[in-house]
Parts: C-alpha cells; sequence; structure tokens
C-alpha cells in the first residue's frame, strides 16, 4: 500500500495514503477549554470545522519533547472521515476509519510516500521507545529506519468501539 | 447556502475596515452589501421555516387509505400543526413520519372486532402532535393501541441472533422496545405491502439522528405506545453576541440572553459580592448569581500581548484594594478587621483582572444576564466584541461529553469559535456553586412571595472570615464579649469558658461551609488580640454560643428575604441591609451542623408521613416554622393568611394547623373559629404568636387550640407536637 510518511520528533510515521485528505502547513487553531490536553483545537479549513490532535501529547510524550518540537514549523494532517472513505474502498472504511467528524494530526515533518508491501509489514516490537504498541499498525523496516504505520483509528481514540 | 453567503458578508465586512482607509468609497458599497445580504438571508430563512403542519397534513389520508385497506377504524388526531421548524428538517421529517404512521396502523391498532372485546372504543386513536420544549421541537406519535411487548422483540432479536442469551437476560424493558431500532429487526407477524419488511424503525432512527435528533418510545402491553422525536429548530443560522473571555472568543445565542449589564470599577465594589464560596451581582434587588466564564471553562487569563502592561496591572490593582480597604472599612461603621478586609480584596481578584483589561481609570467588566428555564444567572465575560449572525456547525464527537458548548461556528474573520450551551455551563458551575445549587428549585412564584417586605427586630453580627450575619433578635437570648483568652480546645473542638460554665463555641460561616471565599480566615495572631462576642440562642438548656469576631448594629428593619441567590445548609437565605447582603442563619440548624445535640432530639419526635399546613403572613416565620416541622417528618403546606388556609382545609388533607394569631384580612382565632366547618373539625392547632401572655393564652384555649407558643420557639414548637403524640 501506499503510506504518507511524516516524522515526529525522532520518529519515523506512516499514515496509509488512502486514509489522507490533504496536508497543510499548520494554521492557527482554536482551543477547546475543558477537552482532552491532546486535543489541540479546532480549524476552519474552506468552512470544515476539523479537530485537530496533538500527536505526540496523544503517544504520551512528556512536556519537554513537546516544547522541543512546537518551535519547529509543523504540518497538519487532514484525514478523511468514514464517508468519505466509504467512497472509495467500502472494506478499509469499515475496519480502518470509524470517525466521522473530520479531523487531523499535527506533525513536525514531513516525508515522502513510500510504496510498501503488505508482507513487511511486522507486528510492533515489544520494547519500542516513544509510541505505545496501542496506536500502532506495524512497522516496516526501511532504508535502516523504522517506519511505524499509525493506527489513526487507536490514535483517535476509536480502539473500544472497534473490540466492543 | 444562505449560510456561507452570511460568512462570506462577514468575513468581508471584517476585511473592509481595513481596505477602507486606502478607499474611502468602500465602507457605503460594503455597507450596502451587508445590508442587501441580510434582507436576502431573513426572506431566506422566512422561507426555511415551514409549520409542520406542510407534513402533517398528508397523514389523514394516509391513515384514511390505511384503515380502509387493513379494514381496521382509526382517528388521526393532529396538534401543533402550527409549529415552525427549519425546512431542511421538514423534509426529512417527511419519510420517518409516514414510516411511523404505517407501522402503527398496521401494528398498532387492533381490529375493530378485537379492540371491542378487550373493551377499548371501536375506533383506534392516533395523536400525532408537535410542540416546543427546551429549544428542541418534540414531535410525538401516540396511540392507544396493542403496545410493543418487550420480551416478544428481545425473542425476536435472540432469533435472528442480535442479541446473545445473556444480554437478553440482562436487558431492562427499556433497552429491548430500542431493539426495534435496529436494523434488520421486524416484528410483524407476516409480510405485507404495508410494512414488516424489516427495513424501518432502523432507518427512522438513523434520519433523525442525521438531523441532530433523538428518539425515544415508552410502550405498554395492551396500552399503547408513544414515540417522541425530539428536534432542533433550526440548523442553520442564530444571532449572537461574540464575547472573549481569557483572550478566547466565544458564541454566545442571544435566546436566552435577557442583557448585558456592564460594570464600571467605580461601581463594581458596590455591585458584586462574594458571599460563600459564590459571587453575586446586585441587579435592581435582585441577587444574581455570576459565573466566571474563563473560571469554569478553565481557560487561563492572558494579558493582552505587551508584557510590560502586566507590572502595571499590578501596581494598579494593589492601589485599588487599598482604596477599598479604605472603603470596606467605612462602610462596616469604623475598625474592620485586617483580615476580613485583606480577604475581601483575595476573592475579588479575579474580577479585579477582568476589569483591568480596560483603561484604568474606567475599569469595566460585563455581565450576561442568561435566563435557563426560568433561573437567571449571570456570565462574567471580559469584553464583549460584537453581535453576529453565526452559522451554526455540529461540535466534533470528540467533545461531546464537554458540557459547555452546543456547537461551532465559524466567525468572520475565519477562526472557529465555540458556541456556549447556557444550561450546560450552568451544570459546570454547579462545582463552584455547590451552595447555591444545592438546595432544590423552589416555586418561582413562592419566592417572590417570599421577598415581601417584613418588619423585624435583628442583630447585625460579623464573622471573623467577614461575612455579615442577621440573628432575629428573639432567638437571641444574649450576647457576650468574650476575650479570645477564653476560647479553649477540648478534644478538637472549640469551647468558651464563660460565667463558670463551658460553652461549645460554634463559627457559624464555618459549620455553613460559607468560609471557602478566598478569606484565607486571617493570621492567627490577629484574630488573637480583638474580643470576640458569643450569641447564645435562645434555646433552653444550650450549652453552646455561635461566635462572631463583633456585632455590627441591632436594628428594627424590613428584610427582603431571598431564599434563592445564596443557599447553604442552615442558611435560610439572604437580604440587603444598608447596601450589604447579610446572611440569615438558621439557628438550630447550625448548632445541629456544628454537631451540637439539641435538648429535644429528633427521636423523641418522628411525626412522618404526616401532614401540616402552617398559616402564618410572614414569609419568614412561615419558612421557619416549616422547617421546624419539617426537621421532624411533617410534610408541610403553607398558606398566607385564614382565608388561603380554609381553602386548603377544605380541599386537603391535614394532621396538624401551625397557625399565627396576627394576621391581616383573616387572623388567627377567626381561622380557629372556622376550622370546625371544614373536614378537619378535629385537627389540633397549634397558635404561633410573637407577644405570649396569659390573656392571650387564655384567649386561645377558648378557641380551641391546643397550645400558643412564641413564633420561633422551635423547641416549645417540638414539644407540643411530641405531646400531643404521647396523648395519641
Amino acid at each position: 500500500m501506499l503510506v504518507s510518511t511524516f516524522t515526529l520528533g525522532d520518529l519515523y510515521l506512516g499514515i496509509d495514503i488512502v486514509l489522507v485528505r490533504e496536508i497543510n502547513r499548520s494554521m492557527e487553531c482554536t482551543p477547546v477549554p475543558g477537552s482532552q490536553d491532546y486535543i489541540r483545537g479546532m480549524l476552519n479549513i474552506r468552512g470544515r470545522v476539523i479537530t485537530l490532535f496533538d500527536l505526540k501529547k496523544r503517544l504520551g510524550w512528556s512536556g519537554d519533547d513537546v516544547a522541543e518540537g512546537g518551535a519547529v514549523k509543523q504540518y497538519n494532517v487532514i484525514m478523511k472521515t468514514h464517508s468519505e472513505v466509504l467512497k472509495i474502498n467500502p472494506g478499509l472504511a469499515e475496519s480502518k476509519c470509524p470517525w466521522e467528524d473530520p479531523v487531523g494530526l499535527a506533525v513536525d515533518q514531513l516525508g515522502d510516500v513510500r510504496e510498501i508491501v503488505d508482507d513487511n509489514i511486522l507486528p510492533p516490537p515489544a520494547n519500542m521507545r516513544g509510541i505505545s504498541a496501542d496506536f500502532v499498525h506495524g512497522v516496516v523496516e526501511f532504508e535502516r529506519n523504522l517506519l511505524i504505520i499509525l493506527d489513526v483509528a487507536a490514535v483517535l481514540g476509536f480502539d473500544e468501539r472497534q473490540s466492543g | 447556502m444562505a449560510g456561507e453567503l452570511v460568512l462570506a458578508r462577514n468575513q468581508l465586512t471584517r476585511a473592509a475596515v481595513e481596505v477602507q482607509t486606502q478607499f474611502p468609497h468602500f465602507g457605503p458599497l460594503i455597507q450596502n452589501l451587508d445590508s442587501i445580504t441580510s434582507r436576502i438571508q431573513e426572506k431566506v430563512m422566512q422561507a426555511r421555516m415551514q409549520p409542520v403542519s406542510v407534513v402533517f397534513n398528508k397523514f389523514p389520508r394516509i391513515v384514511r387509505d390505511l384503515a380502509r385497506k387493513l379494514e381496521k377504524k382509526i382517528d388521526l388526531e393532529i396538534r401543533g400543526g402550527e409549529v415552525d421548524l427549519d425546512k431542511s428538517v421538514i423534509e426529512h421529517l417527511s419519510d420517518p413520519l409516514t414510516h411511523m404512521i404505517r407501522n402503527v396502523a398496521d401494528h398498532a391498532i387492533e381490529l375493530p372486532q378485537e379492540r371491542i372485546k378487550i373493551g377499548k372504543p371501536e375506533a383506534g386513536r392516533v395523536e400525532l402532535a408537535a410542540y416546543h420544549e427546551n429549544g428542541l421541537v418534540n414531535i410525538s406519535l401516540a396511540d392507544d393501541g396493542a403496545g410493543i411487548d418487550a420480551e416478544r422483540v428481545k425473542q425476536k432479536a435472540l432469533e435472528r441472533g442480535q442479541i446473545t442469551e445473556r444480554q437478553a437476560d440482562a436487558m431492562s424493558e427499556e433497552d429491548a422496545l430500542n431493539l426495534i431500532f435496529a436494523p434488520g429487526l421486524s416484528m410483524a407477524k407476516k409480510v405485507s405491502d404495508v410494512s414488516g419488511r424489516g427495513v424501518g424503525m432502523d432507518v427512522v432512527k438513523t434520519n433523525i439522528e442525521k438531523l441532530g435528533g433523538t428518539v425515544t418510545i415508552q410502550s405498554k402491553v395492551g396500552k399503547g405506545t408513544t414515540i417522541i422525536l425530539k428536534l432542533p429548530l433550526t440548523l442553520a443560522i442564530i444571532p449572537a453576541m461574540i464575547v472573549s473571555s481569557g483572550n478566547q472568543r466565544f458564541a454566545i445565542p442571544e435566546i436566552g440572553l435577557v442583557e448585558i449589564v456592564r460594570i464600571a470599577e467605580s461601581d463594581r465594589a458596590n455591585q458584586i459580592e462574594t458571599v460563600g464560596n459564590a459571587p453575586v451581582l446586585r441587579l435592581r434587588n435582585m441577587l444574581l448569581p455570576l459565573v466566571d466564564l474563563a473560571e469554569v471553562l478553565g481557560v487561563s487569563r492572558v494579558w493582552p500581548p505587551g508584557g510590560d502592561n502586566f507590572d502595571r496591572r499590578e501596581r494598579l490593582s494593589d492601589r485599588r484594594a487599598q482604596a477599598r480597604k479604605a472603603r470596606d472599612a467605612a462602610r462596616l461603621g469604623g475598625s474592620t478587621g485586617l483580615a476580613a478586609s485583606k480577604g475581601a480584596t483575595v476573592g475579588d481578584d479575579r474580577r479585579e483582572e477582568t476589569a483591568d483589561r480596560r483603561d484604568p481609570n474606567n475599569l469595566v467588566a460585563y455581565v450576561m444576564v442568561l435566563n435557563v428555564g426560568g433561573n437567571e444567572f449571570g456570565m462574567v465575560v471580559d469584553e464583549v466584541l460584537d453581535s453576529e449572525e453565526i452559522v451554526v456547525k455540529p461540535l466534533p464527537s470528540y467533545f461531546k461529553d464537554n458540557l459547555c458548548f452546543s456547537a461551532t461556528t465559524i466567525l468572520g474573520d475565519g477562526s472557529v469559535s465555540l458556541i456556549i450551551d447556557y444550561a450546560g455551563l450552568m451544570e459546570q458551575a454547579k462545582i463552584n456553586f455547590s451552595n447555591v445549587e444545592r438546595a432544590t428549585r423552589m416555586d418561582l412564584d413562592e419566592e417572590r412571595r417570599a421577598a415581601l417586605r417584613e418588619r423585624q427586630n435583628i442583630i447585625l453580627l460579623e464573622t471573623g472570615t467577614g461575612l455579615i450575619m442577621g440573628i432575629v433578635h428573639s432567638m437571641v437570648r444574649r450576647v457576650e464579649k468574650i476575650s479570645p483568652k477564653l476560647l479553649d480546645t477540648i478534644g478538637g473542638l472549640p469551647y468558651v469558658r464563660y460565667d463558670g460554665r463551658t460553652f461549645r463555641a460554634v463559627y457559624p460561616d464555618q459549620v455553613m461551609g460559607l468560609e471557602g471565599m478566598g478569606y484565607s480566615g486571617g493570621d492567627p495572631e490577629e484574630e488573637g488580640d480583638a474580643d470576640l462576642c458569643m450569641v447564645v440562642p435562645n434555646i433552653p438548656n444550650i450549652q453552646a454560643g455561635l461566635i462572631f469576631s463583633r456585632i455590627i448594629d441591632t436594628r428594627e428593619t424590613h428584610i427582603d428575604l431571598d431564599c434563592r441567590a445564596i443557599r447553604a445548609e442552615g442558611l435560610f437565605g439572604s437580604a440587603q441591609i444598608d447596601d450589604r447582603v447579610v446572611l440569615f442563619p438558621d439557628v438550630n440548624t447550625v448548632l445541629v451542623l456544628a454537631g451540637i445535640e439539641m435538648p429535644h432530639t429528633q427521636s423523641q419526635v418522628d411525626r412522618s408521613g404526616l401532614k401540616a399546613l402552617v398559616v402564618d403572613d410572614t414569609p419568614f416565620l412561615r419558612a421557619l416554622t416549616s422547617n421546624y416541622l419539617q426537621s421532624v417528618g411533617f410534610d408541610v403546606d403553607q398558606a398566607e393568611d385564614g382565608q388561603a388556609a380554609l381553602a386548603k382545609l377544605r380541599t386537603g388533607e391535614f394532621d396538624l394547623l401551625v397557625t399565627d394569631l396576627n394576621m391581616p384580612g383573616m387572623d388567627g382565632f377567626e381561622l380557629a373559629h372556622e376550622v370546625p366547618s371544614t373536614i378537619h373539625a378535629d385537627i389540633p392547632m397549634i397558635a404561633t404568636t410573637s407577644s405570649i401572655s396569659s390573656d392571650v393564652e387564655q384567649r386561645c384555649f377558648k378557641a380551641g387550640f391546643v397550645s400558643c407558643v412564641p413564633a420561633i420557639d422551635k423547641n416549645r414548637l417540638l414539644k407540643v407536637v411530641s405531646l400531643m403524640q404521647a396523648r395519641d
């Protein structure tokens, strides 16, 4: 599958490109008081209200790591919604894309789009640093880098619904 | 589309402000565009709002046709057809409603012969109604048909494998009924061309939920079913005020916004007071609970850009604090304990910041007076920026459990803003307002009446934390000036040695949980010097006193008792005396709260389940007496004069009558005279009076009263009550 890649601190992460709607430079967003701390706020992109997740905080990075990354210009990876994916790939929409509201993930640097052979995807190693295995769909060894493929549904907090 | 147009207009108007500096002609052009857009929008909105009768009107025919086809008799009654709904809602309402009606006709209503057999009228009744409730439009469809058998629904779902046996067993009736909304479940015994193809209620539910509505169902086997759809009034555009709080902008829907009060710094100290941990605003003789938006939301207040302002503010704040300290002292009539005025400053500091945003000479805070279901409260914001027609966009599901916001919108400058949900905000603020909100909501009319003027002799006292409390003179046996040296702690509890006896010292503010107003309680050293005063309540054999820091005054005055603004256990209510908020504690309850055993304990009298009628023209005493009776389990009803009491005696059932003797119109004696003419001829009667004498007592016995007690003497009253019990 094609994977859109990006970095977050020293992590090399990827998301199935079918799930990605667009990528923007980070822009000002409206914080939502009282929400989870990993939700950075809401964005207006062409009249759509998008909930922006702070991926670093979501992955449970400590304050230092987050502050360090905050200085760098970030990017927002805007995801497709369930109904958008449904039009392209119904199977994927059901299995991997349960969210109905438009969401975005704040990341540090953008990478390339990589072609990945599904068989090369390995389960997450137990001793992974910087990211909980719950959020990882799988890992791929790539030019001596470890590309971590995100389980976006889990990141957005949909894991319970899937299993239940 | 109209929404997008309005949005574009808003953005353009904002941009125009800058453009205008270069192109002077641009302004009028924009203004023109603005007004045209507004008119278009208005027209579009008018066109959008349609009465639900548009949908409802086709149902009589559908029902008639169905009835004929199914050989049933069905009367359809339609109510509330004039209720307006947004066109987009109406459009999506037609299909679900049609489906529901077909279902009702096919399954719910029995055949005429069956109906007659079970004693129902031959024709089935179906009622379709629309009405407003809580800002939503409810559409209910009720029938008197067979109802839905929850067990059978479970069975069906089991057969289809939609639920497991374990789930079925654990399932409540309500959950089972909701199963009919599950896809693929048909309750029809056989498929017909009317219904029963299993595509049905799930579609209804999905459609309604898409509109932002909800579906609930209630059903009784044999009695009928009611399905209620709750729908939002409009999906499109609402007028809102844009306010800022803590450097963030929020939209406040103008529905429910009563007024905006601007409070200048010079008036602020006079208008806003902090009582308990709840700030209140005095507004036209009403006490309005205040909620600080930033505080409730947990938004940190950020001083607007420009760092050097910060220092200036601190200095200003200090200076003003000094000024107020002086003012406070003056108002309280002399030397206030230093701790108290310091506390006042701390308590108000937050609001201080609000005000600080403006020019130092004219610092302002804004209070948005909002009405939530009849309850008014004030929301403090930093600034009121604009009034804008906003396009409501649903709140992303990630924030669904956030009480404070109902939706989002996009503002003129393109940024996203949150729309405040008053009711939710109020709920959220409960944490800060526990004292205000704890008590059950009383009937509004009742409270208005309670605000009637009455003249009482009261003692005004100040507590160690700077609260002013009033105690009715006749509840006080004596007030003693005591030196703090006489205060002792025995077993962790404070006691006062006085006159060879030991009194338990009770700090009323602490007992009632009102001390948490930012008054740190003051330094112990400071407290140490000043004399305290102890109020010994007029309760026989009580070895306890309420400790206050000083007496302010005694006076005979009117009390506008407001039982609503400030609430705490042990507190009757609050009133304004000389522009100060004075709290009226219920001394008995305060002592009980402090863990002091009353000479007359509850166990001796337990009259739960009995009903008493309390008659008194002064609301304060009426509340007091009722309170006493309630404390021993009576279910108390109240009447304000003899006439009202008689009316109640004639209709209701009572086991005890407690009446004031002196009342305008019909007084207590006359009432007693009339009582035998009611169904309560031998009801025990107790008279209360403020001036008891042997002469009065004689008259009371002649009039048939069991006893005559002083109006506020809890123990005498309860003793009489317990004697009556003994006699029974």
